[in-house]
């Protein structure tokens, strides 16, 4: 009886979470014209149409770099706070991690509200606003896995360093970041995935010329777009994003 | 010993992303709460005439009551179901050995990398007019009429739940894995039933992590705008969605007003969800 219980809590659980994915995964290689189970075949033909509209092929070159050039960004300010917060007391680093973390809490949706008045107000452009926008959402990501490799990083060596006469710079580039390479790269790879699958700030923020893939594929599917080529496309996102994480495991586990 | 030259660039370091964020996070947000209190029609404008009619509007239209109470019935609804389903989960994990342990948190973790996008089209996929639901019905019962199952609140808890569960389940089976098997031991040896143990030592002892996740349940089901959108369609509108709305069709100061009714009720929600958790601590 109570075996069951578990069992069918962990069973429909699974079904929740797992299954709507695994199904977008696999109607992705349909070789029909539209939703089917079981599928009649197997193609990659709707991965070639997705790529031929011309939005969807711009939106994930768009996302991409986005998310490259954001997560680069959000982890060099997260890494200058937890650098601080990890060597310093007092308010101004109890400031710092709490200013980091906030954006962890706050519904993303209406800071991308917030932010679409803000940028109006002071004419920003919508790439320079999404560049902003993810940089701010994905902070949190990137500070604390930071400030958890800082902690462990015996602080005797950097002093050691500095007392041989290395300066603040030096002893940062040859002593502590190679003891933390593998936080900020996991730092990175969260950065990186939290802005590539971002959606709720960005549906304000982005305009023509400044598409992410999550956008366009939600107002693809509003306005009824054919379904096997938006499951083509999330089928594209999903594998980038998991190859990432798999890539990222592999690279900086290793100590 | 730290040379005192050393100080300055150390500052320095907490300065960079305190302005930043202060620039583009708490200053945006400060200038919403301001929007919200400017006189609609004015906006766009010069006249920047201050007045709580965006607030006060929204109390005495019957509608907008309709609105937050669904809103918030489905925030709870999400919040009762994970719990229901994020417990048993947690205790079935919680007696894994480490290694099956962290293939598990692992498994239960990956769909919080895939866009919201994605786990909503997962489930138009599955309960769409010419979806995959309809057409498992249609080969065992090809005399049924087939129905839309999208767009209904069933169809929207679904979404939600695909949403939430993974933290639930992550705050929930690290809670569980903590407590300390003697306690559980002791408790049964004492005569407690299953049920007492759960009720007496499991409980009490997981319930700030249970605190936490319900906030990041709640926090999110009311801002779930693509999900409730895309499986609830426009029949089922919440909050959210008249503030995109009102966004969209340039009515600013309703829509800045309506964000903070929104993290109103949110941490209104978190404020109960406190004061209970420290209430049973006595």
């Amino acid at each position: 009886m109570r075996r069951m219980v578990l069992y069918s809590a962990v069973g429909i659980s699974a079904f929740l979470t797992l299954v709507p994915i695994f199904l977008v995964l696999v109607q992705a290689f349909s070789a029909g014209e539209m939703l089917t189970f079981p599928l009649p075949g197997l193609s990659v033909k709707w991965f070639v149409r997705a790529y031929t509209v011309p939005e969807i092929r711009e939106s994930f070159l768009f996302s991409v770099i986005l998310a490259v050039v954001s997560s680069v960004f959000s982890v060099m300010l997260a890494l200058c706070g937890a650098l601080y917060v990890s060597r310093n007391g007092g308010v101004l680093s109890r400031l710092v991690t709490i200013l980091a973390l906030v954006p962890l809490v706050f519904p993303a949706f209406i800071l991308g509200l917030a932010l679409l008045f803000f940028f109006k107000a002071g004419g920003v452009n919508a790439k320079l606003g999404l560049l902003i926008a993810h940089i701010v959402i994905s902070i949190p990501y990137a500070f604390r896995p930071l400030v958890e490799a800082l902690k462990e990083t015996p602080l005797s060596l950097e002093e050691a360093a500095q007392s041989l006469g290395a300066g603040p710079l030096s002893s940062f580039v040859l002593v502590t970041f190679p003891q933390i390479a593998a936080g900020v790269g996991t730092a990175w790879v969260f950065c990186f995935v939290v802005s590539f699958s971002e959606l709720s700030a960005t549906l304000f923020l982005a305009g023509p010329g400044a598409m992410t893939l999550p956008v366009e594929l939600f107002s693809y599917l509003e306005f009824q777009g054919d379904q096997l080529v938006v499951a083509a496309a999330s089928t594209a996102q999903v594998l980038l994003t998991l190859g990432m994480v798999f890539l990222g495991n592999r690279v900086f586990r290793r100590r | 010993m730290i040379p005192a030259y050393y100080k300055a660039p150390r500052t320095l370091l907490a300065i960079l992303p305190l302005c930043f964020l202060a620039l583009f996070f708490l200053v945006p947000v400060g200038y919403l709460f301001i929007l919200s209190f400017v006189e609609g029609n004015a906006f766009g404008g010069a006249h920047w005439t201050f007045t709580t009619a965006n607030y006060t509007g929204m109390l005495g239209d019957r509608f907008y009551i309709v609105i937050a109470v669904r809103t918030i019935s489905i925030s709870l609804i999400a919040c009762v179901l994970n719990v229901i389903l994020a417990f048993p989960v947690a205790l079935f994990a919680a007696r894994l050995q480490s290694v099956w342990k962290s293939v598990f948190l692992t498994i239960a973790t990956v769909p919080l990398m895939v866009s919201n996008i994605v786990r909503a089209f997962g489930w138009v996929v599955i309960l769409g007019r010419r979806g995959i639901l309809n057409s498992v019905l249609q080969f065992f019962a090809p005399q049924m009429v087939l129905r839309q199952h999208l767009f209904s609140i069933q169809a929207i808890c679904f979404g939600l739940l695909t949403i939430t569960l993974p933290f639930t389940i992550m705050f929930l089976t690290n809670a569980v894995s903590g407590i300390d098997r003697k306690n559980i031991e002791a408790a049964e040896s004492l005569g407690a039933t299953r049920w007492g143990v759960f009720y007496h030592i499991i409980l009490p002892l997981t319930k700030s992590a249970l605190a936490s996740g319900l906030m990041v349940v709640f926090f999110l089901t009311l801002s779930a705008y693509v999900t409730v959108t895309l499986l609830g369609g426009p029949r089922y509108k919440t909050l959210v969605g008249f503030i995109y709305d009102y966004s969209a069709t340039l009515r600013w100061p309703q829509a800045a007003a309506l964000s903070f009714v929104l993290l109103g009720i949110g941490l209104a929600f978190a404020g109960i969800v406190q004061l209970l958790v420290s209430e049973r601590k006595k």
